[in-house]
């Protein structure tokens, strides 16, 4: 038990680094980011005091995101954070934003360091939330995205996309390329609250796949495939654009009974 | 490339290649332009498609920037990329050690044998010193040239250049953020 303990304790004690940076010095902390990063904070003396800043960093967009400030939600979410760690701003003479805590007391440092890098951290990852109102269907194309995205490596994968540039006019919900990288299977994600939706949903989906036929993009494809919200709807319902689809050569499989066949078409 | 052709990755990763040389970067980056781009192309004997490396500076500093090992073997894949500058990288892939999740710059970006994407730190560097913040492109290119076995048609070493046009290139250090900016003491 305790050596599991002093592993967990040893391993997070791990992730600190160091970095020498001129006059102040860069502390790399085991605070993440969604944007696979980890947060860093920068330690400067002026006069005494102990300047613990984000280096600018979150306004430079370093951590790979812009914080969305035509957002009142997303203003409302910062301006708390700020507030419940009092941490101050200020602008830099090229007009970046720099935020920052200090003191004059050498041992309050750390819980500065904690602060300010907790606080980075918040404000990064909240700044990546989705915050205008879903719809049923981006709910159904992000549960699907993120079952496609467990079981289907970052680098073959593509969401909205077309094929290949040169077929740009035709999108698809997701673009897989092959193990061997020599073709792709493509899916679309069909949902809708209610029939008419799911009917658009389905229309839309044909006609970027017809349109893909015209191209010679059309060659490089594997599989066709239809991922079919069927949680809102009768299979019944469907029936005849799903008869349609499989004339057409896709292949249509439910979200209730489908998920294995669609990652088996995928691997 | 997963798997199956990972034997072909390593292969081609291993197998002594030739690259235009000098390599001079001049070109405003599109959609980028505080980004310098440009590519030069490699050729092997062991070759994944049309094989290139592609450097990209930003804000003109000799410390901002990336090398990438490119092909248009499977659309436009980057094969192994050196990321220098701002920010350290969580390597978010299973089965690595919680402690060795956390690479800070300079780092190499290669293929693992089940195909994802992983971050290493560079042998030799001593990352808590000011090394990794004095690490300029010239040192980038030539790691990066000798990690991937890259040399020229006349064994001299690869030569590279900043050449932006109509820009004077001057070698700012960029490594302090905190310099040169007032922190105003808060309410004590």
């Amino acid at each position: 038990m305790r050596a599991i303990f002093e592993n967990i304790k040893h391993a997070f004690g791990a992730l600190w680094g160091f970095r020498a940076r001129g006059e102040s010095f860069e502390v790399i902390t085991p605070f993440p980011t969604s944007t696979d990063m980890y947060v860093s904070v920068f330690i400067t003396v002026r006069d005494g005091r102990y300047v613990v800043t984000d280096g600018g960093w979150v306004d430079k967009g370093v951590y790979h995101c812009s914080l969305p400030t035509e957002n009142n939600i997303y203003n409302r979410v910062f301006a708390f954070f700020e507030e419940d760690y009092c941490i101050s701003r200020t602008t830099s003479a090229d007009g970046f934003m720099y935020l920052y805590k200090s003191t004059r007391d050498e041992r309050l440092i750390p819980n500065l360091v904690f602060d300010v890098a907790y606080f980075i951290s918040a404000v990064v990852n909240t700044a990546l939330v989705q915050y205008r109102d879903e719809t049923v269907r981006d709910r159904f194309r992000t549960k699907a995205g993120t079952l496609i995205r467990r079981h289907v490596s970052a680098d073959r994968l593509r969401f909205n996309a077309p094929v290949s540039p040169l077929a740009k006019a035709a999108h698809f919900g997701a673009v897989v390329t092959s193990l061997q990288g020599n073709s792709v299977s493509l899916v679309n994600f069909i949902s809708g609250s209610n029939y008419e939706n799911v009917r658009g949903s389905f229309a839309k989906s044909n006609f970027n796949y017809d349109l893909l036929e015209r191209t010679s993009a059309s060659r490089l494809v594997r599989d066709k495939i239809l991922l079919i919200d069927d949680r809102h709807i009768a299979a019944k319902e469907l029936s005849p654009f799903i008869e349609m689809s499989k004339e057409k050569n896709q292949s249509p499989l439910m979200w209730s009974t489908g998920q294995e066949e669609l990652l088996e078409r995928l691997a | 490339m997963v798997r199956e052709a990972y034997k072909d990755y390593e292969a081609n990763l291993a197998a002594e290649k030739i690259v235009d040389s000098p390599f001079v970067v001049q070109s405003i980056k599109q959609n980028h332009p505080s980004s310098h781009y440009d590519e030069a192309s490699i050729t092997s004997a062991a070759p994944l498609g049309e094989m290139c490396v592609a450097c990209e500076i930003r804000n003109m500093s000799p410390f901002n920037y990336s090398f990438s090992y490119k092909t248009d073997w499977i659309d436009d894949r980057v094969l192994a990329r050196l990321d220098v500058g701002d920010g350290t990288h969580n390597n978010r892939v299973p089965g690595i050690p919680l402690e060795e999740t956390s690479v800070p710059t300079p780092q190499i970006h290669l293929y693992r044998n089940d195909g994802y994407f992983v971050a290493y730190r560079i042998d030799g560097i001593d990352y808590e010193s000011d090394e990794p913040v004095k690490f300029d492109y010239y040192k980038g290119y030539e790691y990066l040239c000798g990690r991937l076995n890259i040399g020229c048609e006349n064994h001299t070493p690869p030569a590279f250049y900043f050449q932006p046009s109509g820009r004077l290139n001057l070698m700012v250090s960029d490594a302090d953020p905190n310099e040169g900016v007032e922190f105003p003491a808060e309410n004590e």
